[in-house]
């Protein structure tokens, strides 16, 4: 009967669907995607920046403290991984920061994977937006994730600036980085006895504007920074390089299988390379 | 970019506009019927990387063994502040059509794929000038997808067909990561699923 060979059919095609969805479900994803630049988070996956500002509240502020930087992940997820490893083995260090380039191409997908590894770190970890994480949708993505692309915060008599800095993809127009708000973010005003400023892209790199190369430098010599730590070009340098007593330390990419550790305190800034 | 949104546009249109004189006549085999550029069918489609919801129509040939679709499609604002466009070609093939009876099919396998381009200043297929060459080796507009999936449909009488399809696809530099690191990221955290509905007149 001709209908008989109907149901057979349907009922065929419906249990195929069915087993995909109970396949897709088991392993714990969507499997609708709208677009590969989607802003489309689940809610642990939204605000993280806010979330972790919340925990390392929480901390014992200690006068010296140590930090964990991880450098450009960008797709390096088997070194983000044993890195995250390496440092949830050790338990001197208060928090970590990512220093931007989480992502390769700005994809919604990635900036989950990437975080999916970051938070194995046992400490809270913050980031900062790097120039492929500006791609396509990519800030927007970055802002539902993470939080405003410019942001701080006090960690006892330690502030801590974190700011977009990728002028290149901003076009030199002149807002990148925002000194303005760097400056009132740096006023030197006693409320902090030294800060640390944290952007992707070193000011001495081609990719920052070089007409705001000078201000920025100026803005941390003023507002009393002592170290200055970025990523971006895939190599670990430690320099005075604008001899006003300010560190400019960049992190190595997560392809060089090593993450640094940051000891700051009264007069005191040691950088070490942690290889794993 | 303006012309592929026309494009898509005039497809949409047209498919929709098609003179119902055409059918009345008796027509067993449309592709003799119609000129070529009219096209043969409508889709709707929820999700599959190419929109929330992605509209479009195009053509079919060799008894509905080949199709090109041209599709608009468009993601509402969710936790962002924009909304997405983006216009997708689409070839299909369907190399099976079984018959179920009763003006039932089903068509088990298909095979194709996609181009789709997202419209938009944030979204490039050459490099913008701000770049010096070669500092991105890929690009964020022009993406290539991939897919398998099926349709199980019904005739109206025949050509005039209903198709629930479903398509199990992959987008090419989302692919690109998994390959690279197989062990953080599974094959379904890749795959998705697209849900649509053609008609053909």
């Amino acid at each position: 009967m001709a209908g008989g060979r109907q149901a057979v059919g349907f009922r065929r095609v419906v249990l195929a669907a069915l087993l995909v969805g109970v396949a897709w479900g088991a392993a714990g994803c969507d499997p609708f995607s709208f677009s590969p630049h989607q802003v489309r988070f689940s809610e642990s996956e939204r605000d993280l920046t806010r979330k972790n500002l919340e925990r390392i509240r929480g901390l014992p502020q200690e006068e010296t403290f140590k930090i964990a930087v991880f450098g450009d992940t960008q797709g390096r997820m088997t070194e983000t991984e044993d890195g995250v490893e390496a440092l949830d083995e050790r338990d001197d260090v208060s928090f970590a920061i990512q220093v931007g380039d989480l992502t390769d191409f700005g994809f919604t997908k990635e900036f989950r994977w990437t975080q999916r590894l970051l938070a194995e770190i046992d400490v809270p970890v913050l980031t900062v937006i790097g120039n492929h994480d500006h791609l396509g949708n990519g800030s927007e993505l970055y802002e539902a994730m993470y939080g405003p692309l410019n942001h701080s915060f006090f960690f006892g008599r330690t502030k801590f600036v974190f700011l977009d800095d990728n002028s290149r993809e901003h076009g030199f127009d002149g807002t990148v980085p925002d000194l303005g708000w760097l400056r009132r973010e740096l006023p030197d005003d006693g409320s902090y006895d030294r800060a640390v400023v944290v952007s992707h892209v070193p000011p001495t790199d081609p990719d920052f504007d070089p007409a705001l190369k000078d201000g920025f430098v100026e803005a941390l010599r003023r507002g009393g920074a002592v170290l200055s730590l970025h990523g971006h070009v895939h190599d670990f340098s430690d320099d005075i390089p604008f001899d006003d007593g300010v560190r400019y330390v960049t992190a190595d990419g997560m392809e060089g299988r090593n993450f640094l550790v940051v000891t700051i305190g009264p007069g005191r800034v040691e950088v070490e390379q942690v290889f794993f | 970019m303006r012309g592929a949104l026309l494009l898509a546009i005039l497809a949409v249109a047209s498919s929709a506009t098609v003179p119902h004189a055409c059918r009345a006549e008796e027509e067993p085999d449309r592709e003799e019927s119609l000129p070529f550029y009219v096209p043969s069918q409508a889709k709707l489609q929820f999700a599959g990387n190419v929109g929330l919801l992605s509209a479009g129509g195009g053509w079919s040939w060799w008894h509905r063994t080949v199709d090109l679709d041209l599709m608009f499609g468009w993601v509402p604002p969710m936790q962002g502040d924009d909304p997405i466009y983006i216009g997708t070609l689409e070839a299909t093939v369907w190399p099976v059509e079984l018959q179920l009876g009763d003006g039932w099919n089903l068509r088990p396998v298909s095979v194709g794929g996609t181009l789709s381009l997202t419209f938009g200043d944030d979204y490039w297929v050459f490099l913008p000038d701000r770049y010096p060459s070669k500092y991105y080796w890929f690009n964020t507009a022009l993406r290539i997808g991939a897919f398998v999936g099926g349709s199980v449909g019904r005739a109206f009488p025949a050509p005039r067909n209903v198709d629930f399809y479903w398509e199990l696809g992959v987008t090419d530099l989302e692919l690109w990561i998994f390959l690279e690191n197989p062990r953080q990221i599974t094959f379904w955290d890749v795959l998705h699923l697209a849900l649509g509905v053609a008609v053909a007149f």
